[in-house]
């Protein structure tokens, strides 16, 4: 099976959890999260299982809170003089069907694109401006030098006795002033050659969209999802 | 020609520059730090007053373009090629295929993949076209820059510093690289403080200080004369010496051993290759060591195993009769400081003052004879200048009164002024009973300051005489003699 | 700095840088927001995690000084964000667009024309209102409307002092 564009799984990451946001009975959400969950975490399980188990964690919490504060309506269970009413499990229900269906759609897309890829393909296909497509290529470069940076300032930080990681507001400022002061040093000189190469002559060449029957397929399902969203 | 430029209306940072070149000869301007080389640079390319908001005072002729107006300015890229002092400050795209392409996109041009293919064998990096950038070497960057800068054949390339951050192989590769430039029929600018390396290509010479033009010679005779000026020119923070093949500094009588590593290995995740195998050392108190090797080959790994932020696998490290490695809380910047290559990596406060309340002692003793400081108390330590914020990184290592001090690479990009300034701070500091130890591959702090001395490749580290090193770090530009 | 209001390859360097610190701060937020979670769910965490992801508006304006600075520097930093990737993914984009949005008013209210720390603890804490209110969209089902408006005022004092850090630092930086 031929991969499907970048630019195809964006938008219907994208749309999904637009949707997501949007729905709000039940049906809807089941409709979604069915879906695409199962296929989001059979994909995503082996590199991702770190997000997925974060997430569980995620829901348990979130049951803490239905508990506190939405314990209403007739009850269901009782736990120890615990009670449990039906609100509790609507409300989790609800959120974790569409908690589910971003985070379906989202390893969908996280384990079949690449950020390079992903930036090349807007720029070409969807008309991407060239200030957004280079500032993303830029910053993404500008991440790994970042992390760099990062250690570094921690392994001085702990050998003048200072905290490793930022807790207080002041904390962070601390660690902001020298990855700014860094990277904004390499911002100039990267803008100067870009510059000096001809960046302001630019024009981003528009392809046009090029789609595969795979694409064609996405954006079925995706279109079906929102005609019940919207119609239901 | 340029007559007057600077950065801000008023206040003038260059002043009567003149000169002029043609396709196939190279010219190298030489000048200390903040002589305004680099602001010459934005200058003629017309970035100064088109991008950064300088203005430019003067004539400027690029084959026939004038970079100063906006129109002129946005044919420069056609014409001219330009590779920045550090890869890291230039490459903006994940892939080294990326990055080439990006300057024949932003030209127009269609047909892009052979000559991006060229571009990148010329250089070596075919193989590596699609690795990501932030997997290749420093040398391997450098290269990168280059190609980028000639894929759409420019009539001329500038090169800001280009032996900045490499290691001599580096060095030898770039020269290499310019000569080609040159013979190709290409126009080169060449601009650096180590006059040294240049000195045998150059067709012309123009010595810049303090923004003035001091010196201009044209062809190559008038330059084997200037080599008889060589110390009127160190005078200008120019470096030109050869280092000479002879001990400078004595020998220190071991009074105590403050360091003693043994058998260490070290390697970042298990299962990877160790990047420490087997490294013996031992330094006395008031020693200076210094471990010089090419970049790569663990200089700064031994730093910070020593320093503590890193567990070795294998061997033991004591400081002063202690295995330190018994000790929890290894890392303790009362024993042993770590100096990182970059001083801003060293600052946590937002005034220079807080950063110097380390420890005991009055602000005055702190200070030392260093008044300048004193206006700057109050500002940011960021807003120093590069040469200030270096000192200012020594100082708070001193203030934490370790044993031990490691440095690394603390000249990379220093010109002469500078680099004897901080041979002076660490004579003060070892001859009171301090320890010191630099990784580097900077020839000059051989001479000056290398009590012991070692090498180390591949993780293997040597104790050599100094000569022995000097040499080590000579040959790979031995070719360039002749 | 270019005096117009035209984004040079500069501008879009410097806005690519923080993009690149705002995603590293916020996904290293995400740490926060789960040790937040497991102790007291959604709510706690967002209380102690808030501000710093409004940050990378107040840092890109209070460095590019342009119209639309405030509303990129968010946006973008939610890209990187999103591209790394994190927990939140798209959930990010859609947040980092709306915030970015609400952070861009701050600076639109005084007509482009002044970036100092107090526009930028406004552009912070304006941030807060969309987040909150994606947030009821998204748990609406659980919280109450006594909670959401203690949630929306955490949100806004947290992004606003965030927004004072960033102004700040990028002041004691910049040369």
């Amino acid at each position: 099976m031929i991969r499907p564009r970048p630019t195809t799984l964006f938008i219907y990451g994208l749309v999904i959890t637009i949707l997501a946001f949007i729905s709000r009975r039940f049906e809807q959400l089941l409709i979604l999260a069915v879906i695409n969950a199962p296929v989001g975490i059979v994909l995503g399980f082996r590199k991702y299982s770190v997000i997925i188990g974060l997430f569980l964690v995620g829901l348990i919490g979130l049951f803490v809170n239905a508990l506190i504060f939405s314990n209403v309506g007739t009850p269901v269970i009782e736990f120890y003089g615990l009670v449990v009413r039906e609100g509790v499990l609507t409300a989790f229900i609800n959120v974790t069907l569409r908690l589910l269906s971003i985070l379906g759609a989202t390893l969908v897309f996280v384990t079949q694109v690449n950020a390079r890829d992903l930036i090349k393909s807007l720029e070409c296909e969807l008309g991407l401006p060239k200030t957004i497509a280079f500032a993303t290529a830029v910053g993404l470069r500008m991440l790994s030098i970042l992390e760099r940076d990062l250690r570094e300032v921690q392994l001085v930080r702990a050998e003048r006795g200072f905290r490793k990681y930022p807790i207080t507001p002041s904390d962070i400022g601390s660690f902001l002033r020298p990855l700014l002061s860094l990277g904004l040093e390499r911002a100039l000189w990267v803008g100067i050659a870009a510059e000096l190469r001809g960046f302001s002559q630019r024009v981003s060449r528009r392809v046009g969209i090029k789609i595969t029957y795979v694409d064609l397929i996405i954006y079925a399902l995706l279109i079906t999802q929102v005609f019940i969203v919207l119609i239901s | 020609m340029v007559r007057r430029a600077g950065y801000r209306l008023g206040k003038t940072v260059i002043e009567d520059i003149k000169f002029s070149l043609s396709e196939g000869e190279l010219l190298l301007i030489v000048g200390s730090s903040g002589s305004g080389k680099t602001t010459l640079l934005l200058a003629m390319t017309g970035v100064l007053n088109n991008l950064l908001n300088g203005f430019v005072d003067g004539y400027v002729d690029l084959f026939g373009i004038n970079p100063l107006t906006p129109e002129g300015f946005t044919k420069v890229p056609k014409v001219v090629g330009v590779v920045l002092q550090d890869p890291e400050k230039q490459i903006s795209m994940p892939t080294p295929a990326d990055e080439v392409v990006f300057t024949l996109e932003n030209l127009g041009f269609k047909e892009v993949e052979s000559l991006v293919l060229n571009a990148l064998k010329r250089v070596g990096l075919e193989g590596k076209a699609a690795t990501p950038t932030e997997y290749l070497s420093g040398g391997e960057k450098k290269r990168l820059c280059i190609a980028a800068s000639i894929v759409h054949d420019p009539k001329l390339v500038i090169f800001d510093e280009p032996t900045a951050n490499l290691d001599p192989w580096g060095v030898s590769e770039v020269i290499k690289y310019i000569n080609d430039l040159r013979s190709e029929g290409r126009a080169v600018i060449v601009i650096e403080h180590k006059a040294r390396y240049f000195t045998k290509f150059s067709d012309k010479f123009l010595l810049i200080s303090n923004g003035r033009q001091v010196m201009y010679l044209e062809g190559r005779d008038s330059l084997k004369n200037y080599l008889s000026m060589v110390k009127s020119l160190e005078d200008y923070g120019v470096d030109v010496y050869e280092p000479k093949l002879v001990r400078t500094s004595e020998n220190v009588l071991c009074r105590e051993v403050v360091l003693e590593v043994r058998d260490l290995w070290f390697r970042y995740l298990p299962g990877k290759n160790y990047v420490l195998r087997g490294v013996n050392l031992s330094l006395c108190s008031g020693d200076v060591g210094v471990i010089v090797g090419p970049n790569g080959a663990g200089k700064t790994t031994l730093l910070k195993v020593i320093a503590g932020f890193y567990r070795p696998e294998k061997g033991s490290i004591r400081l002063l009769g202690r295995d330190v490695m018994k000790v929890k809380k290894f890392i303790n910047g009362r024993e042993v400081f770590y100096v990182p290559q970059e001083p801003d990596y060293m600052f946590i406060h937002s005034r220079v003052l807080d950063e110097l309340k380390v420890g005991i002692g009055s602000l005055d003793e702190v200070l030392g004879g260093e008044v300048w400081i004193k206006d700057l108390l109050d500002e940011s330590p960021y807003r120093l200048s590069h040469g200030q914020r270096r000192w200012l990184a020594y100082t708070i290592a001193k203030l934490y009164n370790p044993k031990v001090i490691l440095f690394d690479e603390p000249t990379a990009g220093l010109d002469l002024t500078l680099l004897k300034r901080y041979v002076g701070w660490v004579k003060e500091v070892t001859s009171q009973g301090k320890t010191v130890l630099i990784a580097t591959h900077d020839v000059r702090l051989l001479h000056e300051l290398a009590t012991r001395t070692f090498i180390i490749e591949d993780g293997h580290l040597r104790e050599v005489g100094v000569v022995e090193a000097i040499k080590y770090l000579e040959d790979p530009l031995r070719w360039s003699d002749d | 700095m270019s005096l117009s209001r035209r984004y040079t390859a500069l501008d879009i360097t410097y806005l690519a840088v923080v993009a690149a610190i705002a995603g590293v701060i916020f996904a290293l937020t995400w740490n926060i927001y789960f040790i937040g979670s497991a102790v007291g769910g959604p709510i706690v965490a967002r209380v102690i995690s808030y501000g710093l992801w409004f940050i990378g508006a107040p840092l890109a304006a209070t460095l590019i000084r342009k119209p639309g600075s405030a509303f990129l520097g968010e946006f973008l930093g939610a890209l990187v964000e999103t591209l790394i990737p994190t927990y939140g993914a798209f959930t990010n984009l859609v947040y980092g667009f709306a915030q970015g949005l609400a952070s861009e008013l701050a600076y639109a209210l005084f007509r482009y024309r002044k970036y100092g720390v107090s526009q930028a603890s406004l552009s912070g804490a304006l941030a807060g209102f969309p987040c909150v209110a994606l947030d009821a969209l998204l748990f609406g089902e659980v919280y109450t409307a006594e909670v959401m408006v203690f949630i929306t005022i955490a949100a806004v004092v947290s992004g606003a002092i965030y927004g004072s850090i960033a102004a700040l630092a990028v002041k004691s930086v910049r040369r």
